[in-house]
């Protein structure tokens, strides 16, 4: 070893820029060098990156090439240097960019066997699961994550005596399942990061850990015959996984194609979609077409209009996907959680074929994740609490998803304890959310749970006491134009009921009329219209002008004055008031008019006038022209 | 001094090109053609609150809602009625990595001149008062004088720094 480190160095002075010669030769002398020693990667890699530097780098190369030659020699290369020396660079990122898109998939399906299996004790979960482990192994191998494939290897082996029925599955086997997939989905995380700086990532995989687990499940596990049916299904199931692929049967028996398209593909569909329906109804409105009455003119015209609205129709399903997997992400919520609380929780799901616009799917993870949440904490009483009010020991919370009025529904259900009308009053209080007078309805009381910094908790838990309140989920809801309703019976349980409209693209607005101008106000944020007399309206010192409506009071906005527009009315009981809910609290808009409500599809006003962030962007209306959608939040 | 002469005769040369002219009451203006997308006829424009002056408001442009900037304000000219030559000029542009569009408001559209680099004047320096940066140069094309804008400048600067910020 030496001597070949030796014979190196005597050829470092005669490396010049560009000698083939030498570099041959040098090559042939670290090749020789023996596979398990670090310094041939090292110096391999820094042979190269010497001959084939630039001009003006390379007397800089080489003496970085003549040092790190030396601190081989002299052993003082120390370990990190080392690893960072050996540092892989990632030479297939769209490769491993699809690795990571499909594991990923996989352990999706993964979760979601593994959890039904605790709820329907069907071992044939187990090739599903055993085939995605194969393929990570497999294609971490040909990728060279050799840790990962290492890792992914052992648990393939206990998986294929499990489903050999060589070992059976108990709590120690579902536990260990849990944190292998937690490892390989933390493992896939640093897989993407990786992808970023372009180098092999450094797995936190606990190796040792897995063959210590593995093995003492195989002593552990006595040898249990199952009965052949199950064995037969078994067969029967890794029969089927193998012809399965992107092929998927419906209910119907119908297979169901399905294509992976770029998103910016579908988006530029839908922006021309969009701008058809537009022109197409400013045409249908144009009165020389209006006066036609050639009859095949006429048909063609109605065509037209057929063909584009089911174009529209059509091309807004592509937004659309189902809901589901979003709420199979809950079933792991909640065990995480009953686990944790030591509370025995049931998550029933349904509905989970409704679907969203994909654009709000990832916003509606975290809001839903923390209502779940907060069901587990404070809805389900402890098993003991639970029995003493003559409840099964097990609570349940149902979640399920439909349509209704044009709008899509989720409803999260509890049988709980239920909300506590005095203590949320009570906390309320404390906290100056509400004063002693105030006479609130039970809707009311139930709203406050949103306000910022409230909790009901008594204790504060690990889980739900970690500092982001009710009212941050709430925020996330209305950010996606959807609002949150609550229902409770003291002793019976919660309903959350989450209304969303359809699509991101369609608001819901109201839209009022200040002199000439026309704008909109979101529906969902507007709580009534109110035709006020001239005593509802008063001027409260260091508070500005107030609006009374009946026995409360709320500031008073008088937007013309903020958008500096020519208006009809000069005070508010000439015009009308419309009472918003914003962020922190209610406020009286000064208008007009209302023209009405109506459906307007949205547009982005892009870069040019965000700082004016008190419009939220812009709606194209009926006769072509744009409205201007107000946010509420920033008008103060 | 050397170095400055090269760096206008530089200048100067990518300055050559093909403009869309126009009138803005007895001027010609003239932006580069490469930044134009389309010429639309006077539609019905929404005013937006608070925005400045010049801002006349947004339109819609086929489904996308675009910003319309009335020239004759920015350039403090008198303002007049729209008639039926009033139109509107859409250019694109670059922001850092935004590519913004935008609506410019003039009198009447002319016609497209090729000018080539012995027509171009730089624009003459009238000391330092710096707000008339958007005008590139001054093309005299047979007895016509074009002034020459620079559309990314008809913006002010913190009007630009402030989109380039997102």
């Amino acid at each position: 070893m030496n001597d070949i480190l030796n014979n190196i160095r005597e050829n470092v002075p005669f490396m010049m820029f560009g000698d083939g010669t030498v570099y041959a030769k040098m090559t042939e002398l670290i090749m020789s060098l023996p596979d398990d020693e670090p310094a041939k990667k090292i110096l391999g890699e820094a042979l190269d990156d010497t001959f084939f530097s630039s001009f003006d780098e390379f007397d800089t190369k080489l003496s970085e090439f003549s040092k790190l030659l030396k601190d081989i020699q002299e052993g003082t290369l120390d370990e990190s240097e080392k690893r960072e020396k050996t540092r892989k660079k990632i030479t297939d990122s769209e490769l491993v960019n699809d690795f990571v898109v499909e594991s990923n998939e996989g352990l999706n399906e993964f979760e979601v066997k593994l959890l039904a299996f605790e709820n329907d004790n069907d071992i044939s979960f187990i090739n599903d699961i055993f085939r995605v482990v194969n393929t990570i192994k497999g294609s971490s191998g040909f990728l060279e994550f050799d840790e990962l494939n290492h890792y992914a290897h052992i648990g393939e082996n206990l998986l294929d005596e499990l489903r050999n029925n060589r070992i059976t599955i108990d709590d120690r086997v579902i536990e260990f399942l849990f944190t292998v997939l937690d490892a390989l989905k933390k493992s896939l995380q640093e897989v993407s990061e990786s992808l970023k700086d372009g180098f092999f990532p450094e797995f936190s995989l606990d190796t040792e850990w897995i063959e210590k687990e593995v093995e003492e499940i195989r002593e552990g596990s006595a040898k249990v015959v199952i009965d052949k049916k199950d064995l037969d299904l078994i067969k029967e199931e890794s029969k089927k996984t193998l012809e399965e692929d992107s092929e998927k049967i419906d209910g119907s028996g119908k297979i169901t194609k399905f294509l992976k398209v770029d998103t910016d593909k579908v988006d530029f569909l839908l922006d021309n979609v969009g701008e058809l329906i537009v022109v197409n109804n400013m045409l249908f409105q144009d009165e020389s077409i209006l006066q036609i009455t050639e009859k095949t003119t006429q048909k063609i015209l109605g065509e037209l209009k057929r063909i584009s609205t089911r174009l529209q129709t059509s091309s807004m399903a592509l937004r659309m996907v189902p809901i589901g997997a979003t709420f199979q992400k809950m079933m792991r919520v909640v065990r995480d959680n009953s686990k944790r609380l030591k509370k025995a929780i049931k998550l029933k799901i349904s509905g989970e074929g409704t679907e969203i616009d994909r654009n709000m799917v990832d916003k509606l993870h975290d809001p839903l994740m923390h209502m779940i949440r907060n069901s587990c904490d404070h809805g389900i009483e402890m098993p003991k609490e639970r029995e003493e009010a003559g409840k099964p020991s097990t609570g349940n919370i149902w979640l399920s998803s439909y349509h209704k009025g044009g709008n899509i529904v989720i409803e999260i259900r509890d049988d709980g304890k239920g909300l506590s009308k005095e203590k949320i009053l009570k906390k309320a209080l404390d906290n100056d959310l509400i004063t002693p007078e105030q006479h609130l309805t039970d809707k009311e009381i139930f709203n406050l749970i949103f306000k910022p910094g409230f909790s009901t908790a008594e204790k504060v838990s690990e889980i739900s006491g970690r500092g982001v309140g009710m009212d941050v989920v709430k925020n996330a809801i209305t950010s996606l134009g959807g609002r949150v309703d609550i229902e409770s019976t003291d002793g019976q349980g919660s309903v959350f009921y989450i209304k969303l409209p359809l699509t991101l693209a369609i608001l819901d607005g109201v839209v009022i009329r200040i002199g000439d101008e026309r704008f909109i106000i979101p529906a969902q944020v507007v709580e009534e219209a109110i035709k006020p007399t001239a005593e509802d309206y008063f001027n409260m010192a260091n508070q500005g002008e107030m609006i009374k409506v009946r026995d409360l009071v709320h500031p008073l906005v008088r937007l013309p004055e903020v958008f500096q527009v020519e208006s009809d009315s000069k005070n508010p009981e000439d015009g009308i008031v419309i009472i918003v809910e914003t962020d922190r609290k209610k406020i009286g808009l000064m208008a007009d008019e209302i023209l009405g409500k109506q459906e307007v599809v949205i547009k982005n006003l892009g870069a040019f006038f965000k700082k004016y962030d008190f419009i939220s962007s812009g709606a194209i209306m009926g006769d072509g022209t744009v409205s201007l959608i107000i946010d509420i939040n920033k008008l103060l | 001094m050397a170095e400055k002469i090269k760096k206008e005769e530089r200048s100067i040369e990518s300055l050559a090109g093909k403009y869309l002219t126009f009138y803005l009451g007895d001027e010609t203006y003239g932006i580069e053609i490469l930044k134009v997308q389309e010429i639309i006829g006077m539609m019905n424009v929404t005013h937006f609150p608070k925005a400045p002056d010049f801002i006349r408001g947004v339109i819609n442009l086929r489904g996308k809602v675009i910003p319309v900037i009335e020239l004759r304000k920015k350039f403090n000219l008198e303002t007049h009625d729209d008639d039926e030559k009033t139109c509107i000029i859409v250019i694109q542009l670059m922001v850092g990595d935004n590519e913004i569009r935008q609506g410019v408001i003039v009198d009447e559209v002319s016609e497209v001149l090729d000018i080539s680099q012995e027509e171009i004047e730089l624009s003459p320096s009238f000391g330092s008062q710096g707000n008339i940066d958007f005008i590139m140069g001054v093309g005299k094309v047979s007895d016509k004088v074009v002034i020459l804008l620079d559309v990314n400048k008809i913006l002010s600067s913190d009007e630009l720094e402030a989109l380039s910020n997102i």
